[in-house]
């Protein structure tokens, strides 16, 4: 086996299996810790056998369970409006829902806390103006605002794992449909719904996943409350424990159960992604698009569509806006209204330790972004291309893919035991800890998307500058690279926009040094400054937009 | 040009085999040739026979299990000496059945890109890739962009990207298949020009037959990871030796044969349709099969009688211009036969059939 094949094995096994045997052996050590002496089967027997466990599986479910409902709705309504009718501004909606990627989860989750707060939110304050005081019906701070507040973020990936299937639908099929005898709504049941089945099955499992794992939106709107998933559960053991003592051995019990159950729906994920190829309708095949003409409902639908973009995501970031410009929280009138100023602007950026956070964001997104798209393209070429052994192809396939049903929070622990076991490193506690934590994390994304670029690429051509004189090396510097650049740099603007806003695992992470944009602002919010937070949060809001902006142009540029 | 032996190529015993699970797939059986300097070698056969695997292994894309190669006298595989040298280390040229055309380069840059590999100075590597361009008929486009090409003009780049660095032997993978039927035969008889004028060595893999007779010195056809027979087009198309040779190799009506009498250099072969003569070929060893080409029927208008006739009856009568291709029945056996297209037939015409012993081919067991 060559030098090649040796090193990508020792580094994907670093980032992905080292961890992973931490959090999973760490269960079985008395204090949790991956060195420290001793095996016990305690924590097991402390985490299971309390009812807390279920209740905590029960809630996670249905919060996962919830918002993939609720994301799958929006997102297949928007698909079929944008891709399938004659709605007017269809342009326009593709690119606004697309745009939704840039707001972090947790933007949303602050603008709603504004909106719906139970005591001061804005909806619900006007409701009790309206109705009379304790009519106060909505909630944020519930599972169902939870469920609300995910599932709108949830949304935009939806759309986008929908939308190409919702495309490619050649409208032969249902025409041939129509043409047996079949009424509409016999069509669509026997014909567009198994279509779209694959598609629409591995969109469920892709969200279901992540949003089993988002810490987010509940560690915004379900801590408070006291209301627990996996995810939240796990920071607050770690922050939160009575004793003042991380319960480490308590995190690792609790991952073991989450852990198996996602890598046996990564896995289903995977079977349904290679399976659903077999449906040849999704051809490079060209074919006249057919819509479906709304005739007296064109408007209406239209209005709907901006109606929901406007009330779901521009009135909460607005009220972000607000809020960013304001000394403290206050009612939106028109004596709030003079009041606004860049003052907290001025404050966050005048503060060192602000400006410390900023570079640190900066330069942990620019190098993961980096470290992503080298590991990731090795990796990609490894897997389709080189002549390694099976054994080694295979292995790097589902290494790679491992990272994906990884919980980020149980990854930041993960890494805390790893890195204070290895302390003679130096890592625990800086920047690059937060740095490796990010390159693992979204490992997975930079191979799934190299991988598909380089499926698409005839393998012959790189053969071809191999019996022209060039050597592995040289033809992929000279071939691959250049025909690969366009998504290479898609690639790296989606990790960058991500690792910049990334909040559980900097969260899980957070040292004295190594402070982000994104935990510098929950320490606002959680503290009771939700103005500054929502300063930094629009600032960096702002930075997100430019790198999907970008992301989304080269994407295009692409496709061309 | 350099040939310290005498041939360009050999492939001795070659065998190779993928593992699909736990099953070991063979695809080469123990593959042997050579091929000399300056011939136009075909390896033909259906798909799935092992020709491309056989090329890609001399091309070093591939490597096989077990076996030996040589080029121009050097071992570039060897399984028991451990040799495996790397493509780019043969020296050779390969046309893809895709054309492999670098989009992201102009036309002048795919071709110059071997001759940037061997490090030709930049005003030699000009003159050349000129050269080249002007041999496939492409002076002056050296600055398109490899995008814009049509199938056809993509097939000359390829082709001049393979000659420019003057291979020791250019390897030619389906080259043909994906244009359309007129610029196919076109381009068949301008690679068998280009090739025979530079004098390159050729190993050319295809399906089709008519192709490999076309333009090929020798062929030698492959089933399942085997080499059948050997040859050149003529002897294989004429007189091959292997049922599946004459089965693959153009139509030919094919019969088992149940008795056989030997006469004076000839032999009486007894089969279903009747009693067919034939000359002794001494090269056949068991004779068990006979077959007869179309061509090299003779078929009576219907009513007059040939001696020695085997009767039929036309099922299918197609006028095709030069020719009448006819579809004919002889006691259940459907084979088919080429009149002249001056005759009359119907379907339901009562016939006789005539056979040429001088054209029946012996076909070993």
């Amino acid at each position: 086996m060559s030098v090649f094949g040796a090193v990508l094995l020792i580094v994907v096994g670093w980032l992905v299996v080292l961890p992973l045997g931490a959090v999973l052996l760490g269960a079985f050590r008395p204090s949790g810790l991956l060195l420290d002496p001793g095996l016990t089967l305690d924590n097991v027997r402390r985490v299971y056998f309390n009812s807390e466990i279920w209740s905590l599986a029960w809630t996670t479910a249905r919060f996962a369970l919830g918002s993939t409902f609720v994301g799958l709705i929006v997102g297949a309504l928007f698909a079929w409006m944008i891709e399938r009718t004659d709605v007017p501004l269809a342009g326009f909606f593709r690119g606004a829902f697309i745009a939704q990627m840039a707001v972090p989860p947790f933007l949303l989750a602050m603008g709603w806390t504004i909106l719906l707060s139970p005591r001061s939110g804005l909806l619900n304050a006007i409701g009790a103006q309206v109705f009379g005081p304790g009519f106060t019906p909505f909630n944020i701070y519930s599972i169902t605002g939870m469920i609300f507040v995910e599932g709108i973020a949830l949304a935009p990936s939806a759309f986008l794992l929908l939308g190409p299937a919702f495309r490619n639908l050649d409208p032969n099929m249902e025409e041939a449909a129509r043409m047996s005898g079949a009424g509409s709504l016999e069509v669509f049941r026997k014909v567009t719904l198994p279509l779209l089945a694959p598609a629409l099955l591995g969109a469920t499992i892709f969200l279901t996943i992540v949003s089993f794992v988002v810490f987010d939106v509940p560690g915004i709107l379900g801590m408070p409350s006291r209301i627990w998933v996996l995810s939240s559960r796990i920071y607050s053991l770690a922050h939160e424990s009575p004793n003042g003592l991380p319960d480490y051995g308590a995190i690792s019990a609790i991952a073991m159960m989450f852990i198996l159950a996602l890598l046996i729906a990564a896995y289903i994920y995977q079977k349904i992604i290679r399976g659903s190829s077999r449906y040849v309708t999704v051809t490079g095949k060209s074919f006249r698009h057919r819509r479906t003409a709304l005739g007296a409902w064109r408007l209406p639908v239209a209005l709907l569509g901006s109606v929901y973009l406007f009330v779901c995501i521009c009135l909460p970031i607005l009220m972000v806006v607000l809020a960013s410009l304001q000394p403290f929280m206050m009612r939106p009138s028109a004596a709030a209204l003079t009041n606004l100023s860049l003052q907290n602007y001025a404050q966050i950026f005048g503060d060192a330790h602000i400006v410390r956070a900023m570079v640190n964001s900066f330069v942990i997104a620019g190098v993961t972004s980096f470290g992503v798209l080298v590991i990731a393209f090795a990796c990609s070429w490894a897997i389709s291309r080189s002549q390694l052994p099976g054994i080694v192809r295979r292995i790097l396939d589902v290494f790679t893919l491992i990272p994906l049903a990884i919980p980020g929070i149980i990854l930041g622990t993960a890494l805390i035991y790893l890195y204070l076991a290895l302390g003679f490193l130096g890592i625990y506690g800086t920047i690059w800890i937060i740095v490796i934590a990010h390159t693992t994390n979204y490992l997975s994304f930079g191979v799934r998307s190299i991988n598909s670029v380089l499926s698409q690429m005839h393998p012959e051509l790189e053969e071809a500058a191999l019996v022209a004189g060039s050597d592995r090396a040289n033809a992929v510097r000279a071939i691959i690279v250049p025909l690969a650049a366009p998504a290479l740099v898609a690639t790296w603007f989606w990790v960058f926009s991500h690792s910049i806003r990334e909040l559980t695992q900097a969260l899980m992470l957070q040292s004295v040094g190594n402070a982000t944009l994104t935990t510098t602002l929950f320490g606002y919010w959680s503290s009771g400054e939700p103005n500054k937070a929502a300063a930094v949060g629009i600032s960096l809001f702002a930075v997100v937009l430019l790198a999907v902006l970008a992301w989304a142009a080269a994407t295009l540029r692409f496709r061309k | 040009m350099n040939m310290p032996s005498e041939e360009m190529l050999r492939v001795n015993d070659i065998t190779l085999s993928y593992r699909v699970g736990d099953i070991d797939m063979p695809v080469l059986n123990g593959v042997s040739f050579t091929v000399e300097p300056g011939e136009l070698f075909t390896l033909l056969g259906p798909s799935g026979c092992g020709k491309t695997s056989t090329l890609r292994s001399v091309a070093g894309l591939e490597t096989p299990t077990s076996g030996e190669i040589t080029i121009g006298g050097e071992t570039v595989y060897s399984s028991s000496r451990k040799v495996q040298l790397a493509p780019n280390r043969r020296r050779l040229a390969m046309v893809f059945q895709s054309y492999a055309i670098w989009p992201h380069m102009t036309v002048a840059e795919n071709v110059a890109f071997p001759l940037r590999r061997m490090r030709v100075d930049p005003p030699d590597r000009r003159r050349r890739v000129d050269e080249a361009l002007g041999m496939v008929g492409l002076a002056g486009e050296g600055q398109r962009s490899a995008t814009l090409l049509s199938g056809g003009q993509q097939q000359r780049v390829a082709l001049a990207r393979a000659l420019v660095s003057n291979p020791r032997m250019i390897l030619l993978d389906e080259p043909l298949s994906n244009l359309d039927a007129k610029l196919r035969e076109q381009m068949r008889g301008e690679i068998r020009d280009l090739q025979r004028r530079s004098g390159t060595t050729a190993v050319f893999v295809t399906h089709d037959q008519a192709e490999a007779l076309a333009m090929s010195d020798r062929i030698a056809v492959m089933d399942k990871g085997n080499i059948v027979e050997m040859g050149n087009p003529e002897t294989l198309y004429l007189r091959p030796r292997k049922k599946f040779t004459a089965q693959f190799l153009g139509q030919a009506l094919i019969l088992p044969i149940d008795g056989l009498e030997q006469g004076s250099g000839t032999l009486q072969l007894r089969t279903r349709i009747g009693v067919v003569e034939a000359l002794a070929d001494t090269r056949v060893k068991n004779v068990a099969w006979m077959a007869a080409r179309p061509e090299h029927l003779t078929v009576a208008v219907p009513g007059a009688q040939i001696p020695g006739g085997i009767p039929a009856r036309v099922v299918r009568a197609q006028f095709t211009g030069s020719t009448i291709d006819l579809e004919l029945d002889a006691g259940g056996v459907l084979f088919a036969a080429v009149a002249r297209n001056d005759r009359k037939f119907a379907p339901g015409d009562e016939v006789t059939v005539s056979f040429d012993p001088s054209n029946i081919i012996l076909l070993e067991s």
